[in-house]
């Protein structure tokens, strides 16, 4: 038996989305355990979004990250998860970035409360969006089954 | 940073006679929540929370014994009057002028950031036997111990940023660092309450 390319690229997707999956579960546990006002505090330090916007978010996004990584982790609707994961982990990355560029001195909000954005954060977020494309890149690609 | 760690670990016999709270406290100690405030009198967003949140904070919960607030010294190392600005503060609480020292710090903190005038700021809220008094607090142990109490429980919060606020209530801990918006705070310790 030959250890094919594509059979390393397969298998390095499957880790890659298991541990995404793993990564997104336990973020949202994080945030879930503490009252949702916690999560909203560090959502609202980023100034990006008006409070009842920042209200809804904080309820919600939590549970989307537990679905989104329940769905990666067992490979249902793959090519939809990946790339809304991906599509997330941009949106997220974009935001640390862009707070870290203007020098604002605040909570990831990531992890839960706590972490202040630095250049730790952005390494690791920028390595779980790379992760998040190629798991994407790789379900995209894939050939459908056959009905 | 090393050097720094060394000096604390001296200071530790000296600060575990400290008090851990004098004139920085208000409130019932009973209160079923307690919050302790670190913050450096030189941090912008310090001043934010204090000119703006605070007053609220404490007519709606802290006068009322829902809160038993402490604030707690953190001086930053990026700050150069971060320290002397709190040994100031700590020194005039033995003098019961701890709300007007940091009252005033606050209101005029651009001023003495640019200045460097921490002591003329302080003593401007203070009698002249007490600006004297004050004074020859500011290298007193039990002032420098109360601060590096401060800071070494910061430390283990641990606080990575100015303001952050830890609320205890019963077995729970909640850090919160940078608050923006005291609206979600007032509904985070009403839930609280509610428990």
């Amino acid at each position: 038996m030959t250890f094919s390319k594509s059979n390393g690229l397969r298998i390095t997707a499957l880790v890659l989305r298991i541990v995404l999956g793993a990564v997104f579960v336990y973020a949202a546990w994080l945030k879930l355990r503490d009252p949702w006002q916690m999560f909203a505090m560090s959502i609202d330090s980023y100034q990006l979004l008006p409070m009842w916007a920042v209200r809804v978010v904080a309820r919600t996004l939590p549970w989307v990250e537990v679905l989104l990584g329940i769905l990666l982790i067992t490979g249902f609707w793959l090519r939809a998860s990946a790339t809304a994961v991906s599509l997330m982990l941009l949106v997220f990355f974009s935001l640390i970035v862009r707070a870290w560029a203007k020098g604002m001195e605040i909570s990831c909000g990531c992890f839960g409360p706590g972490e202040a954005i630095s250049w730790k954060t952005m390494l690791r977020d920028g390595s779980l969006l790379a992760a998040a494309l190629f798991v994407a890149a790789a379900s995209l690609i894939r050939p459908r089954k056959a009905a | 940073m090393k050097l720094f760690a060394l000096a604390l670990a001296l200071l530790l016999p000296s600060m575990a006679a400290a008090p851990d709270i004098m004139g920085n406290a208000f409130g019932n100690p009973n209160a079923p929540i307690t919050m302790e405030l670190f913050s450096d009198f030189q941090c912008p967003a310090c001043k934010n929370l204090h000119e703006n949140a605070l007053p609220e904070l404490m007519r709606e919960f802290v006068t009322p014994g829902k809160v038993y607030l402490i604030q707690r010294y953190f001086p930053l190392q990026g700050h150069p009057y971060g320290l002397i600005s709190a040994q100031y503060v700590c020194a005039a609480s033995r003098v019961g002028k701890f709300e007007q020292a940091s009252n005033i710090l606050f209101a005029t903190q651009p001023v003495w950031s640019a200045n460097g005038q921490v002591e003329q700021t302080v003593d401007s809220v203070l009698t002249p036997t007490e600006a004297k008094k004050v004074k020859s607090l500011i290298n007193d142990p039990d002032v420098q111990a109360q601060i590096q109490h401060d800071v070494l429980e910061g430390r283990g919060v641990p606080v990575t940023q100015t303001p952050t606020i830890l609320v205890t209530h019963g077995i729970r801990r909640y850090p919160i660092a940078g608050l923006t918006d005291y609206g979600l705070l007032r509904s985070f310790l009403n839930d609280l309450l509610k428990k």
